[in-house]
């Protein structure tokens, strides 16, 4: 999880948690892509867009680039002008949603995204 | 005197010789002849042309000759009759013609000296040809000055024309075809009217006002006039008077042009509003995603506090419900603040029926708000499809936040006075030249402060109470219909009746046709 929003990141962690899932939380892109180099497992990708240092669609392209299935989830104060269709970089799944986030929204986008509805 | 009887003829001095003799007589007949056939050609010359300086010497100089002549028949007379008093008779007559012609030639020298010779006059004959030639060609040039300036005037693009300053008023005395197509009347209906006829009295006024400034100071008036912020049904002129330099007939006449400007201030408008849109969208934007991460953090913790406790006090939980309420309530305002920046939205542009994606849009509304007990209709179109081009989606979410608007104003309405009809028309005309469709939307809500103009399409602007309406649906309708083409007016209808509310009309061009400010 990519969230440079250190107050959203705590409760979405813990929420998400508490809901089964285990979270490796990043303040920006630049850390994700770094824990992913370092070799961190994950089956999912949940960032937010506007970050420091590397943003959300970059951070996508760069992922994808090895692993171009990666499920993805973003969230965003602000969809691209062009919708989700513009940050699709691979054939894998790709949900966007729009903050405010409600958790019980996010969990059941997440569970349908892993089981690749 | 004249007795002969001691005289001895001519011939006796000769000795009667008679080669003498003949030598006198013939030489003075040749002479004598000589003489009498000079007047005869001077006395023709005088009466043939009847040009001539001073004809009367001509007739002296005649007679001075033919005594000159008879002298010298008198002579061969005397040669064989001494008849020398008779002859002296005649040599005395011929002295007096002689004195007087000698007489009256002389101060007639200076006179004949000074009378132009052949040179002078063949000089002043080609001077006049001269002028002669330079005058046709002025003529020539003047009138192909004036055809040139009656082709101009004809046919120039803008509109031209005369008045002329009678002591009754201003009257047209010319105009040209275009003036006349401005005015929508035909040319002789114009001319020789007065403004006031044929104008409306605003523009009547206007211009004779104008008229009279420029008559009595002389100098050029130019001005801009037209309705204001009534688009795209407005119109814009630029006019210009001229005073021109009075005539022979000392009438007082004005030249005028007028050019439609409507389009050139249109798109002017156009500009500076879509300026103000992407500016307003801007702000909206930036707002939007500033105000979405705290709302985001409030709404997570809400939801948080709220599932991690189930035995929490029970304002502890109310507390969270209504602060969870609130960040979906404000999670709507910026999904349609987001909304405001992105006017191309999604889906494939194409033609599409606009009469079928209106009819959908209010069979939504109609199934939603029935069971409120608000009536929407629509009349059916009466011709076929109405063709659109662009994304059918856009039209069909305008007509909807349209709708919502409608509905809202009719329940405010409602609210105050129980017994109100509740009710939004929807109705789809053609423009008179058939090329664009208005889609007008009538509802039953008493109308809106018409102070308000087009500031009614501008982000937060209300006149709902409060928590009824974010001021939101009519700008992002009004960036829905500009993203299709068209426009968004609106204006109130029936007011002081039941049915008083106010009317949106979209208009948008219809596909094929030609836009309507071109036709012309």
């Amino acid at each position: 999880m990519a969230e440079d929003e250190p107050l959203a990141a705590e409760v979405l962690q813990e929420a998400l948690t508490e809901e089964g899932f285990a979270v490796l939380a990043a303040p920006d892109g630049q850390a994700a892509l770094d824990m992913a180099e370092a070799g961190a497992g994950f089956d999912l990708l949940l960032t937010d867009l506007r970050m420091p240092r590397l943003d959300g669609q970059e951070l996508i392209r760069r992922l994808r680039a090895r692993r171009p299935d990666l499920p993805v989830v973003v969230m965003t104060g602000f969809p691209p002008p062009g919708g989700p269709d513009s940050l699709h970089d691979g054939p894998g799944p790709l949900r966007l949603m729009t903050k405010p986030i409600h958790i019980a929204g996010l969990v059941a986008t997440l569970r349908a995204v892993m089981r690749g509805d | 005197m004249f007795d002969t009887a001691a005289l001895a003829p001519h011939g006796v001095c000769l000795l009667w010789r008679p080669e003498l003799i003949w030598l006198h007589a013939i030489s003075d007949a040749l002479t004598g002849l000589a003489y009498w056939s000079i007047p005869v050609v001077l006395i023709i010359i005088a009466r043939r042309r009847k040009d001539l300086i001073f004809p009367w010497a001509f007739d002296l100089f005649a007679l001075f000759i033919l005594a000159c002549g008879l002298t010298h028949f008198a002579a061969i007379w005397t040669l064989w009759n001494p008849d020398y008093g008779i002859e002296g008779a005649i040599k005395g007559a011929t002295a007096l013609v002689s004195v007087a012609t000698a007489v009256a030639l002389w101060p007639l020298l200076p006179r004949i000296l000074a009378l132009p010779t052949h040179d002078d006059l063949a000089a002043a004959n080609a001077a006049l040809t001269r002028e002669v030639a330079e005058r046709r060609d002025a003529e020539a040039r003047a009138r192909s000055s004036e055809a040139r300036f009656a082709r101009f005037f004809q046919h120039v693009a803008d509109g031209l024309f005369v008045v002329r300053a009678t002591t009754e008023g201003f009257e047209f005395e010319t105009v040209n075809p275009r003036f006349a197509a401005l005015l929508g009347l035909p040319v002789q209906r114009i001319e020789g009217a007065r403004p006031d006829s044929v104008l409306d009295p605003a523009a009547a006024a206007e211009l004779m006002l104008a008229l009279s400034t420029c008559l009595t100071s002389g100098t050029v008036q130019d001005w801009e006039s037209g309705t204001a912020g009534e688009a795209p049904d407005g119109r814009h002129w630029h006019t210009v008077l001229v005073p021109l330099p009075p005539e022979n007939d000392g009438a007082h006449r004005l030249l005028g042009s007028v050019r439609d400007i409507s389009a050139l201030r249109r798109l002017q408008a156009d500009l500076t509003e879509t300026a103000r849109r992407a500016v307003i969208g801007t702000m909206a934007a930036g707002v939007a995603h500033e105000m979405s991460q705290p709302v985001n953090i409030i709404g997570l913790w809400a939801e948080r506090g709220r599932a991690a406790m189930q035995d929490l006090p029970a304002i502890v939980r109310r507390a969270l419900e209504v602060a969870l309420d609130q960040t979906r309530r404000l999670g709507t305002l910026l999904d349609r603040m987001r909304d405001l920046t992105c006017e191309g939205g999604n889906g494939e542009a194409g033609p599409f029926d606009a009469a079928a994606t209106a009819g959908s849009a209010v069979e939504v509304a109609r199934r939603t708000w029935s069971l409120e007990g608000i009536a929407v209709e629509m009349e059916p179109p009466a011709t076929g499809p109405l063709t659109v081009f662009g994304r059918s989606g856009l039209l069909e979410q305008a007509m909807l936040h349209i709708l919502e608007n409608a509905r809202d104003a009719v329940e405010e309405r409602r609210r105050r006075d129980p017994g109100a009809p509740a009710r939004i028309a929807v109705a789809l005309t053609l423009s008179p030249d058939g090329g664009a469709l208005a889609i007008s939307v009538r509802d039953t809500g008493g109308g809106v402060p018409t102070e308000l103009g087009d500031r009614i399409f501008d982000p937060f602007v209300t006149t709902k109470d409060a928590g009824h309406g974010c001021g939101l649906g009519l700008p992002l309708a009004a960036g829905l219909v500009r993203a299709l083409g068209g426009s968004l007016r609106w204006r109130n209808h029936g007011p002081g009746t039941a049915e008083a509310g106010a009317e949106f009309r979209i208009h948008l061009p219809l596909l094929g046709a030609q836009a309507p400010d071109r036709a012309a």
